[in-house]
């Protein structure tokens, strides 16, 4: 099951909220415009006689009350839709923060749209940052590519800083707006304490990178980020996301990294989610996982014998070779993995990562090992 | 589509071609690439077109769009320039309790105290020492023997020690020491003080004792090495051996018996055409020889460590980490701008500052050609004075002949003290310079086998690489 | 093609033609084979006509083979040399100032007119 959206049957409130959902007893709810001291009461059920309560109240059906646990905060919309958007179960939470993209990635899994969404996601989530539990250990932010929002980014990220001085933030970013220095030091002056920016590097040579994101000049701006960053110190994990166009360079793409990008934190070697818009342009970007494992095995092995952190990612164990497994890391998401019938015979279950749920169709090669 | 070029050099190797870009990055080619590229016969759907556009040997626009990554990389590869003066080299005296053959230092006997530093020269070249912009700081004490000058070494540690509460820069201390006279006294002051232990041992016995011209050398300086470690820890004593015209022939037994003495590298270093070794008639024999020396030896380092056992070679590694590695070496005799000034400063026991360990060799036959001044002079006077500039005109090989269109000019460095002492000149010959051939041999030497053995040697030379 | 000609026992000569190989790529060749003999360089309605004198001893036919060689091959690489030397004197200007200054004003533009590349 993951981020599914329920329907409420019946309902009071007749706003935009978030709510943080207490089970049985009466939950909290916020309204997006009002200040956060706010708040208001609201029961959620199955079976409320709304008669007699003098609370808001929300109206399930048994089915989806099982859905959800008690901590999670759900985003509410007037037309009574309700969103989980922080699964008090998973570790694996992220802010999102705008549907549209600079970059058009031919295996984008978040296709982007041209909605002007940015305020609207700007006051969801600084109301969410609030809400957020203390405790959270990390917290991921993306979109879409959330440089997008400019100084509203960085306005974010202090608010994060001040509510969650403990939690490990993980940024998405193509890395393209931070080829503007003074954007970089206002990020870097906030302080973060546990901060690392993701960032995909698809090929080292320029037209098959731009080919890649379907946007000219990606190449050049994403790497003058990259030194941009460095400048500043900031943790970068670059993502090579192996596809039908970069395989065949990945050994190459491993060389480039550790000649002029020596100072990434981490690189991680992805397999694709055939999913969003992978589909649509399989013919020149998907490929099956099991096709590039010498070029795979080259490049990882390369960067760890320069003393560089590798990992594989989104990688069942049984598609990757043998002198790999140690860094293949279970990457999907918690509320995105499956695993197959075959899968019960395998010794390496326990370890395995699994595939992508939201894969619409799986390697043939899926095999126990 | 039209393509602009970006610096590059190249050189036939093997039956290639080696394209060396402008931070050192290589691509090894077929012969004629560089030809090929000049005459922009090289197509975007060559396979070589992608590893030239990525390796920045040729760029789609003139001022390459990542120009100023690629100076971002080219200032990393001289990022020893940053921190200036970091080597400070102390001759405490050149008296001395041996009297090897080789000696560059032409010593005098033990009991003539006027051949020491004095306490005035110390206070001086101290106080020279603190005003290199370095946050850190080498203090390296040379003679003659500097043990013989106790007093003095205790003051001109204590001293330092005394400053540096309020300038807190980061000191470390090394004793150039024969090893043969121990006392405790000397030992204390090591542990101490963290002293970094530099002694010379040139092999087994035979050569080792041959070499040092006394016959129970080898046993002093052995015992010695064993009592500084039992007292200061293992990793506090590193040894160097000078390749003597004797020692030649003798490439294993030299690195056995540094195994067996249970270190676990070796710097095969060659003889330089100073002090007493001037006399050395054929140099140009000895430098063929030598590079035969040291390909053997290297072979036989690299299958001890396929055999497990990890024994590394200083110089090898150094070269590697320049031609592997985006990284700069703080190497002072192989590094352009070179070392002389830039990284390292002699203040001789007589109180005159000289560019160089070199140089005060030199001055020794009466030559000053290097010799910048005295402790006394201002430090702008004695660093950035007229003999200062005058050498900073040979001192860069990408503006030498010979070397400005070398393929190797990256890995290899610029040496104006060895240019004058062996041709009469800063700037050099390079087709007759022994200094070129030398380093030439060896840097092609190791690109043959990183290119030929490249499965045998890459694990053992990384494995160099990661502990360093 | 270089032709030598040899005229007397312990000299060589050759032709070298002006519009292939430039002042600059000749002087660089002859560079690398100036301590092996004694060069003398004259200019010709083409070129430069060099003569190589040996120290010592006498020309065989050997050592005139490896020479037509060297000199051939050795024009032919810096000329290649030179080529990327005049195509680049500016980037390298650039690069190196950029490397060195500490600010980041500075404008690669000018200096591209300045130079011409």
């Amino acid at each position: 099951m993951y981020n599914s959206t329920i329907r409420s049957f019946k309902s009071s409130i007749d706003k935009e909220a978030l709510i943080i959902f207490g089970g049985n007893q009466i939950s909290i709810g916020h309204y997006f415009s009002e200040p956060l001291v706010d708040s208001f009461k609201i029961l959620i059920g199955t079976d409320i006689n709304i008669n007699s309560i003098d609370t808001e109240f929300l109206l399930l059906k048994e089915e989806d009350l099982i859905n959800i646990t008690i901590g999670d905060i759900l985003l509410f919309r007037p037309n009574g839709t309700i969103r989980k958007i922080y699964n008090s179960k998973s570790e694996d939470n992220v802010l999102f923060l705008t549907e549209q993209c600079n970059n058009y990635c031919l295996m984008c899994s978040q296709p982007p749209r041209k909605t002007d969404d940015i305020d609207y996601y700007f006051s969801l989530n600084t109301l969410l940052i609030k809400l957020l539990p203390k405790n959270i250990a990390k917290l991921g932010i993306s979109g879409g590519e959330p440089t997008l929002l400019k100084k509203k980014l960085v306005i974010l990220l202090e608010q994060i800083k001040s509510c969650l001085p403990e939690t490990a933030i993980y940024l998405l970013s193509n890395g393209k707006n931070f080829d503007d220095i003074s954007y970089v030091q206002e990020i870097s002056e906030i302080g973060l304490n546990d901060f690392v920016i993701g960032i995909p590097f698809h090929s080292d040579f320029y037209k098959d990178h731009d080919l890649i994101t379907q946007s000219q000049d990606s190449y050049n701006r994403t790497l003058k980020g990259l030194y941009n960053l460095a400048r500043f110190n900031l943790n970068i994990e670059l993502r090579v996301v192996i596809n039908k166009i970069n395989y065949s360079r990945l050994y190459q793409i491993s060389n480039y990294i550790f000649h002029n990008l020596p100072f990434v934190c981490h690189v991680a070697f992805m397999g694709m989610e055939y999913t969003g818009l992978v589909p649509k342009n399989k013919k020149e970007i998907w490929i099956d996982q099991t096709e590039y494992n010498t070029q795979l095995k080259n490049a990882v092995l390369n960067l760890a014998s320069w003393g560089i952190y590798v990992s594989v990612f989104n990688l069942p164990l049984c598609l990757v070779e043998k002198t790999l497994h140690q860094y293949v890391k279970k990457s999907i998401s918690d509320w995105k993995v499956e695993y197959f019938e075959q899968c019960i015979n395998c010794v390496l279950k326990a370890d395995c990562g699994g595939d992508f749920g939201t894969s619409l169709k799986h390697s043939v090669n899926i095999q126990p090992c | 589509m039209d393509y602009s070029l970006l610096p590059f050099r190249f050189e036939r190797i093997e039956d290639s071609e080696i394209i060396v870009n402008e931070v050192g990055d290589f691509l090894i080619c077929p012969t004629g690439t560089s030809k090929n590229i000049v005459e922009r016969n090289i197509k975007e759907e060559d396979s070589i077109y992608k590893d030239l556009i990525a390796n920045h040997i040729i760029s789609i626009a003139t001022i390459p769009a990542l120009i100023d990554n690629l100076a971002a990389r080219y200032r990393t590869k001289k990022a020893f320039l940053d921190s200036f003066t970091v080597l400070h080299i102390f001759v405490m005296t050149i008296r001395c309790n041996q009297n090897c053959i080789y000696c560059q230092a032409s010593s005098r006997t033990s009991d003539q105290v006027n051949y020491d530093i004095s306490i005035e020269t110390l206070n001086y070249a101290i106080d020279l020492m603190f005003q290199s912009p370095s946050p850190h700081l080498t203090m390296e004490f040379q003679g003659g023997e500097p043990t013989i000058a106790f007093e003095k070494l205790k003051y001109a540690i204590e001293k330092t020690e005394e400053i540096n509460i309020k300038k807190n820069k980061i000191i470390t201390y090394v004793l150039c020491t024969n090893s043969v006279s121990f006392s405790d006294e000397i030992l204390d002051l090591c542990l101490k003080y963290k002293i970094l232990i530099s002694t010379s041992l040139d092999g087994p016995e035979f050569i080792h004792n041959q070499n040092r011209g006394k016959s129970d050398s080898y046993q002093k300086v052995v015992q010695g090495i064993n009592i500084a470690r039992d007292k200061l820890g293992f990793d506090k004593i590193s040894a160097l051996m000078t390749t003597s015209n004797y020692s030649l022939d003798y490439p294993k037994e030299i690195i056995d018996s540094y195994i067996e003495n249970n270190f676990s590298n070796i710097f095969i270093r060659a003889l330089n055409p100073y002090g007493l070794a001037q006399n050395n008639d054929n140099w140009e024999k000895y430098n063929h020889s030598f590079i035969e020396f040291y390909k053997t030896a290297l072979d036989y380092i690299i299958d001890i460590n396929k055999r497990g056992i990890y024994f590394e070679e200083s110089f090898t590694t150094l070269i590697l980490k320049k031609i592997l590695t985006p990284f700069s070496t703080g190497f002072v005799d192989l590094q352009s701008p070179a070392g002389l000034i830039n990284s390292v400063i002699v203040y001789n026991y007589d109180g005159c500052v000289y560019a160089s360990d070199e140089s005060r060799m030199l001055a020794e036959h009466n030559d000053f050609t290097f010799r910048l001044g005295t402790v006394k002079d201002k430090y702008n006077d004695i660093f950035y004075g007229e003999k200062s500039l005058e050498i900073a005109n040979t001192w860069a090989n990408e503006a030498l002949a010979g070397c400005s269109d070398c393929a190797y000019q990256t890995y290899c460095g610029a040496d104006p003290v060895r240019n004058y002492t062996t041709q009469n000149n800063m700037n050099g010959f390079r087709p007759t310079s022994l200094f070129c051939k030398k380093n030439k041999a060896i840097i092609e030497h190791v690109f043959l086998l990183l290119i030929t053995r490249n499965e045998e040697v890459m694990p053992v030379f990384k494995n160099w690489l990661n502990k360093n | 093609m270089i032709y030598l000609i040899q005229i007397d026992e312990k000299t060589i000569q050759c032709e070298i033609d002006n519009d292939i190989y430039n002042d600059r790529v000749i002087t660089k060749t002859l560079y690398w084979l100036s301590n092996n003999y004694t060069i003398y360089q004259t200019k010709s309605g083409k070129g430069n006509i060099v003569k190589f004198e040996k120290h010592i001893g006498v020309f065989d036919d050997n050592e005139v083979a490896s020479l037509k060689s060297k000199i051939s091959q050795n024009l032919i690489d810096f000329k290649t040399r030179d080529i990327v030397n005049q195509e680049t004197k500016s980037i390298r200007e650039i690069l190196l100032i950029k490397a060195f200054a500490n600010n980041d004003d500075f404008e690669d533009y000018n200096l591209i007119i300045n130079n011409k590349a």
